[in-house]
């Protein structure tokens, strides 16, 4: 879109006059760098159970157009597609975009709680589906305070992937009941895992990556992958290449903190 | 908010920051103070009855000897206390604060089930040491549409199911293995017309004071967006909220509190079928506004009721006690019965105020759980506007 001369479009006419049409471009979606989830107070974003979320809407390519005529109505049929992969902070989305085509089979929802963020990536995932016929159907993203809704959005163990990749970091101790990694929502983590399934976490903080690990470490449902493991893991490779921040890191030649476990069964405590 | 002691001669009434626990056998109320620096939020007596616990706005839990209401223990939390329950074998006690708004534990002892203000029921497997945390997680029973605000299990012969209130106005009855819904009864709807009383004139200056918030933020909205453009603030409105749900040992009764409504209601639970069925609006005689109930071993039901005036030292404050007729209601019972010491202990014990006055004083009263527990919601406008103005951090 030209711009018209004699006078600059102001960032907001100029989202909406691209959006639809062309690539988004991040100068106009730039947002602050975090927001506290505790305050996030809009129940607008949450389904009230997992099955009145349109997925038909967000994966029109995996449903026919009758399914998606029916909205958030229509009733769930046994083996229809689900969510597999969650990318919590999706952030920019890069991961997701990565993960597409690596995992053509697999629906992937990058989650975020910062609104012009989502949007952001919602125009990328429209924009790649537009540019590249056939690809890209099966990321979405949602934006959705993930601390309060992952058990309004999935059902018990039906995820085998969580990603939280370079977290906002909540230094002041205070503050660290804001991190998504705690004893409170890995829980949460657990209970959305299928056995089996994998949490990824990534940070350029060290104080972060030790605390994350220590709190997964401690949590009983959850085993830290050995090196061998994490090297035969695909997307465990992507974690520091494929993500923004995990490329910034890189550029400032930072160090980045990997640690990814799996969720296991509980041990049956002796009655 | 009151709590029945299940030995079943002994009950703990909380108002305000005091806590008294009346003895229908000895007829006496409990004399050293039992109290909290703020509001008692949640307080619970163990299985054996031996102990009572606590825990309030002053980010305290306590835990006090049931017969001679000595102190004997105090934790301090990071945040306001706002459920408590102790575990089934009474060596443990459990306490949640921020959003939490109820904690139960299951018969048997090992399931605990959570409510919360964005309206999910949790229910988790509490681990035999439960001081290493609760890392499992069994289902979240999803449903209700606005804060949940009651817990109650039911360990009916099908198996264990479970009954939760909501400020939705609804209760419903679950499977708390698999978090299914097996039925939703509208204990209470939107009043048609605003009423002009009491609890009218109290929701009318709940509004007029969220509007006077709103053209405060609206203001300040004016001045960030000065083309002048203004947007309705769409306000929630929810039917009276469900206070209380007591479950009959048979696990087949259970009677519920409709905050600002005078008579409780009995339903029948039918575990197998997984219905839920209204039998009777059962109406104590001089009970005007229940708030809580629990059954005794033997199968009554007790009452309390009444008003908190600010401060709370003069309220009003009534204990009924029902029993269940050769006819399958209940009734209130006669002036012989156990609880009729106890109810003339408990009204003497708060002669602070006229019931009218307290009435008239606390206007709020009837539909607080409301206001306190309803989530703002906010438009999207109404969103960007407080992005736009608040302080930066």
């Amino acid at each position: 879109m030209k711009k018209p001369k004699g006078g600059k479009l102001g960032i907001k006419e100029e989202r909406a006059a691209t959006a639809g049409r062309t690539h988004p471009k991040k100068r106009l979606y730039r947002s602050r760098a975090h927001s506290n989830p505790l305050s996030d107070m809009r129940a607008s974003d949450a389904p009230t159970t997992p099955a009145d979320v349109d997925w038909a809407a967000l994966y029109p390519a995996y449903f026919s157009s009758d399914e998606a005529a029916q909205g958030s109505s229509r009733a769930r049929q046994p083996g229809e597609p689900t969510v597999r992969f969650v990318d919590v902070g999706c952030g920019f989305g890069g991961l997701l975009v990565r993960l597409s085509p690596l995992f053509p089979d697999t629906l992937i929802l990058g989650m975020e709680l910062r609104d012009k963020v989502a949007l952001y990536v919602k125009e990328r995932v429209l924009a790649l589906r537009r540019e590249h016929a056939g690809q890209y159907g099966n990321v979405a993203c949602v934006r959705t305070n993930s601390q309060k809704y992952l058990p309004n959005f999935f059902r018990k163990g039906q995820l085998t992937k969580l990603f939280f990749l370079f977290p906002d970091p909540h230094f002041k101790v205070q503050n660290h009941r804001r991190r998504i990694i705690s004893p409170q929502l890995l829980a949460e983590y657990a209970y959305l895992l299928a056995p089996g399934g994998r949490v990824y976490t990534a940070t350029d903080v060290p104080e972060l990556g030790t605390w994350m690990a220590a709190r997964l470490d401690e949590h009983v449902l959850f085993r830290r992958l050995s090196e061998e493991e994490v090297a035969g893991d695909v997307a465990g490779g992507m974690l520091t290449s494929a993500t923004e921040e995990g490329m910034k890191v890189a550029r400032n030649e930072g160090q980045t903190f990997v640690a990814i476990y799996e969720r296991i069964q509980p041990v049956e405590e002796a009655a | 908010m009151e709590a029945h002691n299940p030995a079943g001669h002994a009950v703990a009434v909380a108002l305000g920051c005091c806590i008294q626990v009346f003895d229908c056998r000895s007829q006496h109320s409990s004399e050293a103070p039992m109290e909290h620096a703020a509001a008692v939020r949640d307080l619970t007596f163990d299985p054996a009855g031996r102990m009572l616990l606590s825990g309030g706005d002053d980010k305290c839990a306590r835990a006090w000897d049931a017969a001679t209401g000595s102190l004997l223990h105090t934790w301090e939390a990071p945040k306001k206390i706002s459920a408590v329950a102790f575990s089934g074998d009474s060596r443990v006690a459990l306490f949640a604060d921020n959003t939490i708004t109820a904690l139960v534990v299951a018969p048997g002892g090992r399931r605990l089930a959570s409510a919360d203000r964005d309206g999910k029921v949790r229910v988790s497997v509490l681990p035999r040491t439960p001081l290493l945390g609760v890392p499992e997680i069994q289902s979240f029973c999803l449903g209700h549409t606005a804060f949940a605000s009651c817990v109650a299990f039911a360990d009916c012969p099908a198996g264990l199911r479970m009954l939760s209130g909501s400020g939705d106005g609804t209760v419903r009855l679950w499977d708390p293995e698999s978090g299914s819904l097996l039925a939703t009864l509208a204990a209470s709807a939107l009043p048609a017309v605003p009423a002009a009383d009491g609890a009218g004139a109290a929701a009318a200056d709940q509004a007029a004071e969220d509007a006077a918030v709103d053209e405060e933020l609206l203001e300040k909205a004016a001045v960030a967006a000065p083309s002048g453009h203004l947007w309705l603030y769409p306000r929630e409105e929810l039917p009276p909220a469900v206070l209380c749900i007591a479950v009959a040992p048979d696990g087949r009764t259970a009677a519920i509190a409709v905050e600002g409504q005078p008579e409780l209601l009995v339903l029948d639970v039918d575990g197998a079928a997984g219905t839920l069925t209204l039998t009777q609006e059962l109406e104590l005689p001089g009970l005007t506004r229940p708030t809580a109930a629990a059954f005794d071993r033997d199968g009554r039901l007790w009452v309390v009721g009444g008003v908190a005036a600010e401060g709370a030292r003069a309220g009003v404050l009534q204990l009924r006690v029902a029993v269940r007729g050769s006819h399958g209601g209940f009734f209130a019972e006669g002036a012989g019965g156990l609880a009729a010491a106890a109810q003339a202990a408990v009204e003497a014990a708060y002669t602070g105020g006229s019931e009218e006055g307290a009435v008239a004083h606390t206007g709020a009263a009837p539909l607080q759980l409301n206001s306190q527990l309803k989530k703002r919601v906010f438009s999207e406008e109404l969103t960007a506007v407080r992005k736009r103005t608040r302080a930066e951090q």
